[in-house]
C-alpha cells in the first residue's frame, strides 16, 4: 500500500499561456508524484470541484497577474465550503511583496516566485503533505 | 471511517467518494471490507470502455457523449488512464482537460488514475472503482485507457462494450495492433475523419473484419466521428445500443459478464496468494518450518511447498 500524493496543478484565469504550469507538472510527475492537469481557463469552482473528485492533496495554482488576487482566495473559501480546507493551496508566479502577505493570511501554504527550483517546489509539497498528515494522525 | 465515508456518499458527497477510491488506488489493507460493504446495494451498471492511440480523441469523445447519456437520464462515472511513468512513478494525467465541459456537473463525476505498478492490478483497481461508482449512484460508467498492448485490453475485461478509438493515420497502427487491442473492439471508431485518409481507415479497418472469424456473430461496425466539432455522436450511440441488444438477446451479455466474473475471482485469489507466498519469504517461515528438514532430506522441495500450501497459517 501506497499513498501517492495527487496535485491539481491550475492556471485560472483568461489571460496567458500555461508554459509554466506545464514545467511544473512534469517535475511534479519526475518526483514521483500524480499530477492532475486541468490546462488553462479554468474557474474556482472548476478547480475545486477537480481536487475533490481526484482526492488532491494539493492544488497548486500558477499566478500571472493581478486577476488572480481574486481568484485564490475564492478558492480557499469554497475549499472551506467544501470543508476541504486540509487540501494545501500553493501558488506560483511573480506578485509582489504586498499581494504575498494577503494570499498567505488568506490561507495559502506557500507561494513561490518565478526562479524557484522544480525541485524546491517538489519538496516544499512533500513536507506540507507530510506535516498535515501529522497533524491528522494526532 | 468506512462507515461515516459510505454514509456520505449515499448523501451525494463527491470528496467521500474521492477518498474510497484512493483507497482502492492505494491498495488499502480496507478494500476487501469496502467491497463486502458496498457489494450488496449495486446495481451492475452499463460499463463501455473507450481505447485507442495517444491522441486519437478518446477523452473528446467521452466529453461529447455525456450529454447523450445523460439525455437518457443517466448519470455518468468516468475513469480516464494516463500511463504512470516507470521510472519515477509518476503521472500527468490529463484527460480532464478535454472534458472541462462538465467538470461542474452533478450527474457526471471523472476520476483519473494512473496505470501504477502492476498492469495486473490495473484491471482490478478499475473494476473496483467502478463499484465503488455503481454504489454512489453512477448508472453508466465509461473507462478511457490508451491502447497500448496490455493495458487496453486489461481495462477492456471490465467492459460489457469497447470501442477502439482510430485516427485516418494510425494504418501503421492497425497493422501492429491486429493481434492486440484490435481485437477487443465490439465497435471502431474512426476519430478525426475530418482529415484526409478517414475513407482509407474505414477500409482497412472494415476489410479487417471481412478477413475475421467472430465466435459471437457480432461483426464489428466502423463509425466515423469528429469529437472536437459534435459530428458522428449520434451514430456511436445507435451503433453501441445495437452491439447491447445483440448481446442481450444472444445471451452474450450475461455470459460476457459471468466470464468476467470468474477472471476476477481468479485475479484476486491469485493476489491472495501471491502475497501469502511473499510473506512466507519475508517472515522467514519457509526456512523455520521446512528448511531442515529439506536438507536433512526428510523432506523435499514439493513436499514441503505443498505442505506449506495446505497448513496455510504457517504461511
Ligand atoms: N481535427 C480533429 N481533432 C480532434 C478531433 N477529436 C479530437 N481532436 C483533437 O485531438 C487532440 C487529442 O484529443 P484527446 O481527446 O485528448 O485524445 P485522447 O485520445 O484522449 O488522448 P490521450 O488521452 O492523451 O491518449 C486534441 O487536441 C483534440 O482537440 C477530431 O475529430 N478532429
Ligand atoms: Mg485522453
Amino acid at each position: 500500500m501506497e499513498n501517492k500524493i495527487r496535485v491539481v496543478v491550475a492556471k485560472p484565469g483568461l489571460d496567458g499561456h500555461d508554459r509554466g504550469a506545464k514545467v511544473v507538472a512534469r517535475a511534479l510527475r519526475d518526483a514521483g508524484m500524480e499530477v492532475i492537469y486541468t490546462g488553462l481557463r479554468q474557474t474556482p469552482e472548476q478547480i475545486v470541484q477537480t481536487a475533490l473528485q481526484e482526492d488532491a492533496d494539493v492544488i497548486a495554482i500558477s499566478i500571472l497577474s493581478g486577476a488572480h488576487m481574486a481568484l485564490i482566495p475564492k478558492i480557499i473559501e469554497l475549499l472551506k465550503k467544501e470543508e476541504a480546507e486540509d487540501i494545501i493551496v500553493l501558488g506560483g508566479g511573480i506578485i509582489p511583496e504586498e499581494d504575498r502577505d494577503k494570499l498567505l493570511d488568506a490561507g495559502v501554504y506557500s507561494i513561490m516566485g518565478p526562479g524557484t527550483d522544480t525541485r524546491d517546489i517538489a519538496r516544499i509539497i512533500k513536507d506540507a503533505v507530510k506535516e498535515r498528515g501529522e497533524k491528522i494522525a494526532s | 471511517m468506512i462507515d461515516a465515508l459510505l454514509e456520505k456518499i449515499k448523501n451525494g458527497n463527491p470528496r467521500a467518494l474521492a477518498r474510497l477510491i484512493s483507497k482502492v488506488e492505494d491498495e488499502s489493507p480496507e478494500l476487501p471490507e469496502i467491497i463486502a460493504r458496498i457489494y450488496p446495494h449495486l446495481h451492475s451498471t452499463l460499463r463501455v470502455g473507450f481505447t485507442g492511440p495517444p491522441g486519437a480523441g478518446k477523452s473528446s469523445l467521452v466529453n461529447k457523449l455525456l450529454p447523450l447519456f445523460k439525455k437518457r437520464g443517466h448519470r455518468i462515472g468516468v475513469i480516464a488512464v494516463d500511463p504512470t511513468s516507470p521510472f519515477t512513478g509518476g503521472a500527468i494525467l490529463g484527460d480532464r482537460i478535454r472534458m472541462i465541459d462538465h467538470q461542474l456537473d452533478n450527474d457526471v463525476f471523472i476520476r483519473s488514475m494512473g496505470t501504477r505498478g502492476s498492469l495486473g492490478g490495473l484491471a482490478q483497481r478499475s473494476r473496483d472503482v467502478a463499484k465503488l461508482l455503481d454504489y454512489a449512484g453512477y448508472d453508466i460508467i465509461l473507462f478511457e485507457t490508451v491502447g497500448s498492448g496490455q493495458v487496453g485490453s486489461d481495462i477492456s475485461k471490465s467492459a460489457d462494450a469497447v470501442a477502439v478509438v482510430m485516427v485516418p493515420e494510425g494504418g501503421d497502427f492497425v497493422q501492429t495492433m491486429k493481434a492486440g487491442i484490435m481485437e477487443l473492439a465490439d465497435i471502431y471508431v474512426v476519430n478525426k475523419s475530418d482529415r484526409d485518409g478517414a475513407n482509407h481507415m474505414v477500409r482497412s479497418i472494415q476489410g479487417m473484419v471481412e478477413l475475421s472469424v467472430f465466435e459471437t456473430g457480432w461483426r464489428p461496425p466502423t463509425v466515423c466521428t469528429q469529437a472536437n466539432a459534435d459530428v458522428g455522436m449520434d451514430e456511436f450511440m445507435q451503433k453501441l445500443d445495437e452491439f447491447i441488444a445483440y448481446q442481450k438477446e444472444n445471451g452474450l451479455f450475461e455470459k460476457r459478464r459471468r466470464e468476467q466474473l470468474i477472471m476476477e475471482v481468479g485475479d484476486i485469489l491469485q493476489d491472495l496468494l501471491r502475497r501469502q507466498v511473499k510473506s512466507a519469504f519475508d517472515t522467514g517461515a519457509i526456512e523455520d518450518v521446512v528448511l531442515e528438514k529439506i536438507i536433512k532430506h526428510e523432506s523435499d522441495p514439493y513436499t514441503a511447498a505443498h505442505e506449506l500450501l495446505e497448513h496455510k497459517t504457517s504461511l
